[in-house]
């Protein structure tokens, strides 16, 4: 039992991480876009 | 950017299918049992940090050669990919070495080369943050991701040049593993390859992008 709380605790570990990274590099994409198009309109 | 989302969608597809050969067709190892199970993820972390900053040590070489940009924003997003399965790794190993070995940590040759791998690109990547200058600022980087990349090898051959604990399955017979683990393996480092050229290219975007708004700010 007590190993499978590790292998829990291992794979939570990768996910949170690359689930964080995937989500945050996703929304300053699309935030980035954004003020990208607000210069290109201001110029 | 629809090549990005197709690249988005099967990145998370064959994760999920490098889940089910991890936890479902791989067999269970008679010795450590579960435990054993983080051990797919474990090594295709591992590989993924070493080719990505071998991405790197080449795009390094690259914009030192032709100071395109473009070379110098993929060095990047690559160094900071790598980090991140670079920490996976070094968060991950523990948690299978408490069971294993009875210890969170030990000083093996392993262990404490892929360390300092994580605190050589960690300096690179807080370099990059440090010069203001672009061009400057590139050509520092360039230089730390290409001597910097000396590390990898090391890594790598560690286990063979030094006493260690650490198990070696990169071998010839693939080091005694069972033919539907090595399956397992092969397919979690295929959906970790697709999962870091997903990362990449939207990273990548973000480097040009910043860069274009620094332009248009002035």
């Amino acid at each position: 039992m007590q190993s499978f709380n590790y292998l829990f605790a291992g794979y939570t570990v990768i996910f949170v991480l690359l689930g964080f990274y995937f989500v945050s590099i996703g929304s300053k994409v699309s935030d980035l876009e954004k003020r990208v198009d607000a210069l290109t309109e201001e110029d | 950017m629809k090549i990005q989302k197709i690249l988005d969608i099967f990145a998370v597809l064959m994760v999920c299918v490098a889940l089910y050969f991890a936890f479902i067709f791989a067999p269970s190892e008679k010795v450590m049992g579960a435990i054993q199970r983080i051990f797919y993820f474990h090594v295709s972390s591992a590989w993924i940090a070493f080719f990505a900053f071998f991405v790197t040590f080449v795009f390094s070489i690259l914009f030192l050669i032709k100071q395109n940009y473009l070379f110098d924003d993929i060095a990047e997003s690559s160094a900071e990919i790598g980090i991140l399965f670079c920490t996976i790794v070094l968060i991950t190993g523990p948690i299978w070495a408490k069971p294993a070995w009875g210890v969170w940590w030990t000083w093996d040759p392993r262990l404490t080369t892929t360390t300092i791998l994580w605190f050589i690109y960690a300096g690179y990547l807080m370099l990059r943050k440090f010069i203001d200058e672009p061009d400057k600022r590139a050509r520092f980087a360039s230089a730390v991701g290409i001597i910097g990349f000396i590390d990898v090898p090391i890594v790598f051959f560690s286990i063979r040049w030094w006493r260690t604990i650490h198990p070696n399955v990169v071998q010839e017979g693939g080091g005694g593993l069972h033919p539907d683990m090595t399956k397992a393996l092969l397919i979690s480092v295929f959906a970790f390859t697709v999962l870091y050229a997903a990362l990449l290219l939207k990273r990548t975007h973000i480097a040009s992008l910043t860069r274009k708004i620094d332009s248009l700010e002035g």
